[in-house]
């Protein structure tokens, strides 16, 4: 028995004796022990560092709480987890060792480096992190990459060292967590060796505390008989993307014919097929710009700002359940800025300002914490949620910067560690919510690089191309890096140059040779997945689906409307010149007959909070000084109230001796006198432009009418100040002040003698002007209709996702939510499925809407004399192979429609219709 | 390797059926003969069991006579085609020779142990490696007390109880042969004490040791993790004990023979008590509740849930009881443990003003005749009480001294600090007037309740490092 006792000591005591003659300093429990629990695995995010822990053990992710950990581990479960006399009976060695049954399973084994640093650490008397502040400051790995190694020597040991702020260092190499992002490609050890497994490029990644670094390695696999074709290069993006591909030795492919890029470009921009007869003239043409031509007409179509707007409707939640009357207008400008092509830059700031219908970006985001991670989201590529609660696993984003984020985007946040606010990430503390924003929005398009321009154009690449040089789009990290970095930072330049240009950027990637290669594989080669070697096979979108389905069966209706839109716009705009001519007579003659009249026009009552003193009516609360511009007093909380009506009594809450302020402007054309009508409940002072115009301490119940005062009014904008007083019981008010004129177009004259207009308001004036003709409304009405049929009928693009039109179209959003529309509940591209799914299947082949389809289609092409030739046109951009032709004549000849619709059902269901390629 | 569990062969020359037979027949039959699917149709799973014929209907065991107990015949075979245990080696001729010893003496199984598992009778049985000699650090004090006489100080060590005087702080006796860690000690009269540990996450012991010395009975219980608390009845009638595997047992002190045993709890039971006048034990447990047992009957009286707060309008939290501490002489009950919570209540009061829809509990806690305090040092890892003062010890190193006096209202006062150095254990002499706090850095401090109990003692009284 004794002797068995003596080998386990002796056993223990060797792994703590010195290697050499020098006295090993003791472990560090914060750069040690920690990092040895998170190699083992043990602080995990699906194990003891999940925010339960398990079993009763929970640590911090990956010890981004030393101390919380400590305790943890030497006090938690009433000291049982650490024996320091016999080290070996401690649960925290027992079961990682499979001592005893453990959920987690065996993590270490004898000789690992982890369990003898436990070892020492329990026996050492399991000391605690040191008090005096040091802390790691930077983790350095050797060599820092790319690094490119040719098969078969593809090894290469990695160097970790660990920069403390004290100025010391250390070797971490076998310390740190090691992982590969893609073990297909290179694999790597716990002394961090990578080691080459195949062709292709992958990072390696060390985590070692708060820190994580990684490093890209290019595995090269030489091809026999290799050698680069003669390609074309448009420009740069050609250059860089071949550059890769040459280095890793793929081909790349030739440049698809011209009916494939046109249905290619087509469906990229606008989300339609190409018309078939535009398919025959494109087929035609003969300049040899006609694909660079092709592209600026379609950058410049109404159908692309809508396909495209659509894309940011769905990351910004847009919704009517989530923005209520809000979300037409954020629609519009979302399609606006699309479609003149406002900067990027510009459009953002306005979302994160809240500027005008932008406003509706906080309210599609309604609390604090989806404000910070839908903005991080979209527009960082960073995924924070993780970081509300521990630092992010997988990034540099600490809880800390989560909290500094949330801080610019909502009052009264609370850290929920320290569970006190924090300093903004961008900006003042003092600053106030306005600021802060635009703070922010200046940090986020202007200070950093990093993120917003190379967010944005990896988006639009992965748009057009299959997949992002960052994949996900919305998940950019060091453990994540981009396929192609130099074609990432090029094109972010190149978006910053143009002035954040977004069809700058299009027009640049479409143009290359890369986007207008084959998608077919080349036989006997490996195809790469991320290197852009050809174009991708995409199944094509839910909108893109149903709008080509309906395309095919009912294009002449299309041409229809369009033609009458074509016709109205040009009437109304003929009517509007001939208006227009009279526009200035128009405006002075307004003006003068406002002047003329003796009326007023009145802004909406503001209205403060109540205060208490036994002399109230007397008392000046802070404001009589200031009659003349009463919203200007500082420290004031003014309330509005659009619905108080005139001539009417407005109940005020107030105790007994207390008093209200209550404002507004009034404007008068020219100076006048006017009249006003006041009651109260109980007594009231009036002040109009800075004087005291009325005083009645009485007591009494309001009723209109009550007082009557006039006053000689100035021209211009002047402010009414009241004073309702409470002696006791009941209050309130009633007030009226002549005639009410049209408020929004006397501003709008003022503006325009005075600082003049821009452009909206002198659109809005001169509208103002034109709907006074009844051709010109007439006309814009009709406009206005047809358009809007346009976009029902056929575009299946839902701005505004409406629940309300589900009953009317339920068919159409059956299908569409089939094939993957999103119902903008994240801001995660993710959202929108790309996967095929079987109810796809079912609804391509036996779907009530294809159904419908299918059968008008079959009705539209049969009566045609080329009826062959036109459905493959419309189908597939491009006329039917001489195979094709003759076999599909012979199955349609002398048999009925069903034959047509069999045939329509049939080419529908082809990958060739149901795929972008 | 798990050396510091060394099983019992054989001590002496007539073999006992706990200690000699059970742990053999446990090791060589149970994975195969256990529960429903008990091969062949015969279980070893307890005396009671073994003796009832299999599917060949053969009579396993007949005493006095080996040869005919088909049992032993298989197991002693030489044909290596019928031979029991029916994989592996054979049964070593030692143990073949304990058994035929066992049956050839009359089969002999006192009739408390007939209907217990093999499994554990074989682990109370369960030998354990001396102590040793020198700690390498000061221990934690995870367990404190008085002797009866209040002249010494009882503290855990590894795999033994050790003795200090009170007044020297010097070692005087070392009392081996017990489980790794040890979790709780009580006092049971002048001449021995009740003692709960184990082996953490493995197995679970309540013994008693005799405090004159002299061979180590086997343990009165046997749990699947660390035995966490023993209590005594003010009448030294019951004995009762509570483990990490979420069980509560009682048993009669006389003989030791469990009354009834509840599982309850779904996560460790700290500790236990039992009332003033002995009619309840009461439980501390990590999943947030604390159970009011008949000490009689076993059956549960009521649960007490106040340390949880899930009502949504206010803080909502959910805090695990490390310590129950009772009387003196009254009904009252003191319940603490995570959040720095502290409960005092009676569980008669309790159970007839709790509802059992939660939504009612607003409408009940207004009128609720809980007292409550939280104090700001954190977790409570135990309690001492006495008629008027609570005596709390913290995770953060307080030792906290609250006003129990009707008109007190909890008041806290800090006895003393050690920020890092978490106060495990307290202990209050019989006669109530010296304190005793244990910490995890092995020190021990002791306070003269009757001079300044405000002052905390400038040096530990020892350090248990022997």
């Amino acid at each position: 028995m004794f002797t068995t006792i003596c080998l386990v000591t002796a056993a223990w005591s060797q792994a703590a004796a010195p290697v050499s003659s020098d006295e090993p300093a003791p472990v560090s429990f914060e750069f040690e022990l920690l990092p040895a629990l998170t190699q083992a695995g043990c602080n995990g995010g699906a194990c003891h560092g999940s925010p339960n822990g398990r079993g009763g053990f929970a640590m911090s992710l990956f010890a981004y709480d030393p101390e919380a950990d400590y305790e943890t581990l030497v006090t938690g479960g009433l000291g049982r987890r650490i024996d320091l006399i016999e080290p070996g009976a401690s649960l925290l060695l027992r079961k990682p060792l499979g001592e005893m049954s453990h959920g987690g399973g065996v993590r270490l084994a004898e000789g690992d480096i982890g369990l003898d640093i436990i070892k020492r650490w329990i026996q050492e008397g399991a000391r605690g992190p040191e008090a005096n502040g040091v802390r790691l400051d930077r983790l350095e790995i050797l060599p820092e990459g790319p690094v490119l190694r040719t098969f078969p020597e593809v090894e290469e040991p990695l160097t970790a060292t660990a920069y403390l702020s004290n100025g010391e260092t250390l070797d971490v190499t076998s310390l740190v967590s090691w992982f590969s992002t893609n073990d297909g490609i290179a694999e790597v050890d716990a002394f961090g060796s990578v080691t080459g497994k195949g062709r292709g490029q992958c990072a390696i990644v060390a985590r070692y505390l708060d820190q994580l670094v990684s490093v890209p390695f290019v595995f090269v696999q030489p091809v026999d008989g290799y050698e680069w074709p003669e390609l074309d290069e448009y420009n740069f993006v050609d250059e860089l993307v071949n550059e890769r591909l040459r280095e890793l030795q793929y081909f790349p492919m030739q440049t698809c014919d011209d009916a494939t890029f046109l249905r290619r470009v087509t469906l990229d921009l606008t989300g339609l097929l190409p018309e078939h007869y535009y398919v025959k003239k494109f087929l035609e043409f003969g300049a040899e710009d006609k694909r660079a031509r092709m592209i600026e007409q379609l950058l410049a179509s109404d159908e692309h700002a809508a396909f495209w707007a659509n894309k940011d409707a769905d990351l910004l939640r847009l919704t009517r359940a989530n923005l209520k009357e809000a979300a037409e207008p954020y629609a519009t400008l979302l399609r606006d800025s699309w479609r003149s092509n406002q900067p990027y830059d510009e459009l953002v700031r306005g979302l994160l300002t809240a500027e005008g219908a932008g406003a509706a970006y906080y309210q599609a985001l309604p609390d604090a914490t989806t404000r910070i991670e839908a903005t991080t989201q979209v527009f960082l590529g960073s995924r924070l949620e993780c970081a509300k609660c521990h630092n992010h696993p997988y990034e540099g984003w600490t809880q800390d910067d989560y909290y500094r984020i949330a801080t610019n985007f909502s009052d009264g946040v609370v850290h929920a560690r320290t569970k006190q606010g924090i300093a903004p990430w961008a900006g003042e503390t003092s600053a106030p919510l306005d600021e802060r924003r635009a703070a922010f929005a200046d940090w986020l398009t202007h200070e950093d690089e990093r993120f917003f321009a190379r967010v944005q154009v990896n988006r639009i690449w992965a748009e057009l191309m299959g997949r992002g040089i960052v994949e996900p789009v919305d998940d950019f990290r060091s453990s994540n890096p981009p396929s192609n970095e130099a074609l990432l930072d090029a094109l972010a330049k190149d978006f910053v140059a143009s002035g954040y240009d977004r069809r700058h950027t299009l027009r640049t990637i479409l143009n290359s040779q890369v986007y207008q290669r084959m998608s077919e594989p080349r036989e006997n080669d490996e195809p790469d997945i991320e290197l852009f070697s050809r174009q991708r096979r995409r199944l094509l979108s839910a909108e893109q689906i149903s709008d080509a389905v309906k395309r095919v069966a009912s294009e002449g209706e299309r041409a229809q409307l369009i033609g009458g839109a074509m016709l109205g716009r040009a009437v109304a705009s003929q009517r509007a010149r001939e208006i227009d001519d009279e526009f200035s007579d128009w405006v002075n003659r307004t003006r003068a007959s406002l002047e003329e009249s003796r009326e007023a026009a009145l802004g909406p009552w503001q209205i403060t909070e109540i205060f208490e003193a036994p002399d109230a009516f007397e008392h000046d609360f802070g404001v009589e000084e200031f009659t003349s511009d009463p919203l200007g007093v500082q420290g004031l909380t003014w309330t509005e109230h659009t619905e108080w009506e005139d001539g009417v009594v407005h109940p005020l809450k107030m105790p007994g001796n207390s008093a209200v302020y209550l404002t507004r402007t009034v404007r008068c054309a020219a100076a006048h006198t006017l009249t006003f009508s006041l009651g109260s409940d109980d007594g009231l002072r009036l002040w109009v432009a800075g004087k005291e115009v009325l005083t009645r301490k009485v007591s009494r119940g309001a009723a209109p009418g009550q007082d009557t005062v006039t006053v000689p009014m100035p021209a211009g904008a002047s402010s009414i100040l009241l004073k309702i007083w409470n002696g006791g019981g009941a209050a309130g008010f009633c007030f009226s002040a002549g005639e009410v004129v049209d408020v929004r177009l006397m501003e709008l004259l003022e503006m325009e003698a005075g600082p003049g207009l821009d452009a909206a308001q002198e659109k809005e004036l001169r509208d103002r002007h034109r709907s006074g003709d009844d051709e010109w409304r007439q006309t814009t009405e009709y406009l206005a209709e047809t358009e809007s049929k346009i976009d029902r009928w056929f575009a299946s693009l839902r701005l505004v996702q409406d629940a309300g039109d589900q009953k009317a179209e339920s068919e159409r959003i059956t299908f569409l939510r089939a094939f993957g529309e999103p119902a903008r509940a994240t801001s995660c591209a993710c959202e929108r499925s790309k996967e095929p799914t079987l109810a796809q299947a079912l609804q391509m082949l036996n779907g009530a809407y294809v159904g419908s389809m299918v059968r008008a289609a079959a009705e539209r092409f049969r009566p045609m004399r080329t009826g062959v030739d036109d459905l493959y046109l419309a189908v597939f951009a491009r006329y039917p192979t001489s195979h094709e032709r003759d076999t599909v004549n012979a199955y349609l000849d002398g048999g009925d429609v069903a034959r047509w619709e069999d045939l329509v059902w049939a080419l529908l269901n082809t990958q060739e219709f149901l795929f972008q390629h | 390797m798990i050396w510091w569990l060394l099983p019992l062969v054989s001590v002496s020359d007539a073999p006992s059926f706990a200690a000699d037979v059970a742990p053999i027949l446990h090791r060589r039959c149970a994975s195969c003969h256990m529960g429903d699917k008990a091969k062949g149709g015969w279980s070893a799973e307890t005396y009671g069991r073994l003796t009832v014929p299999g599917d060949t209907g053969e009579t396993p065991l007949v005493p006095g006579n080996p040869g005919a107990s088909e049992l032993f015949r298989l197991m002693a075979s030489d044909d290596e085609f019928e031979r029991m245990p029916s994989s592996g080696d054979p049964v070593p001729a030692e143990e073949l020779e304990v058994l035929r010893d066992w049956i050839q003496g009359g089969a002999e199984v006192p009739t408390e142990q007939q209907d217990v598992s093999l499994a554990e009778l074989s682990a109370r049985s369960t030998r354990h490696a001396p102590a040793p000699e020198h700690y390498a650090h000061p221990l934690a004090v995870t367990a404190l007390s008085f002797t009866a006489d209040g002249q010494r100080i009882l503290t855990s060590g590894v795999r033994e109880v050790l003795a200090f005087d009170v007044t020297s702080g010097r070692l005087v006796h070392r009392y081996g042969g017990l489980p790794q860690r040890i979790h709780s000690i009580v006092p049971e009269g002048e001449g021995s004490i009740a003692v709960a540990g184990g082996l953490a996450g493995s197995a679970g012991e309540l013994r008693r040791v005799a405090l004159g010395g002299g061979e180590v009975a086997p343990a009165v219980d046997v749990f699947r993790d660390l035995a966490l608390g023993v209590a005594v009845s003010s009448d030294g009638t019951k004995l009762a004990a509570c483990a990490a595997d979420g069980s509560v047992a009682c048993y009669d002190a006389s003989t030791g023979r469990r009354l009834w045993k509840s599982e309850l709890h779904t996560d460790h039971v700290a500790d236990l008590a039992f009332t003033a006048t002995g009619e309840f034990v009461i439980t501390a447990s990590r999943d947030h509740s604390a159970k009011v047992y008949a000490a009689e009957t076993g059956e549960l009286w009521t649960s007490y849930t106040r340390h949880t707060q899930t009502l949504p309008d206010r803080e909502m939290y959910q805090h695990a009881i490390f310590a129950v501490a009772t009387g003196p002489g009254s009904d009252r009950v003191v319940t603490a443990g995570e959040g720095g919570e502290v409960h005092v209540w009676e569980p008669r009061l309790y159970r007839a003003e709790d509802g059992t829809a939660s939504q009612m509990e607003t409408r009940f806690k207004a009128k609720s005749h809980v007292r409550t305090a939280r104090l700001s040092g954190g977790d409570i890892l135990d309690l001492a009480v006495t008629a008027d003062t609570i005596y709390a010890a913290t995770r953060s190193g307080e030792v906290v001294a609250l006003d129990a006096r009707p008109e007190g209202g909890l008041k806290a006062t800090v006895l003393m600090s050690r920020p890092g150095d978490a106060c495990f254990s307290l202990a209050l002499s019989p006669d109530g007037e010296r304190l005793a706090a244990g910490t995890s850095s092995g020190r021990i401090f002791l306070w003269d309740l009757l001079v300044d109990p405000s002052k905390a003692p400038a040096e530990p009284l020892l350090i248990v490092r022997p």
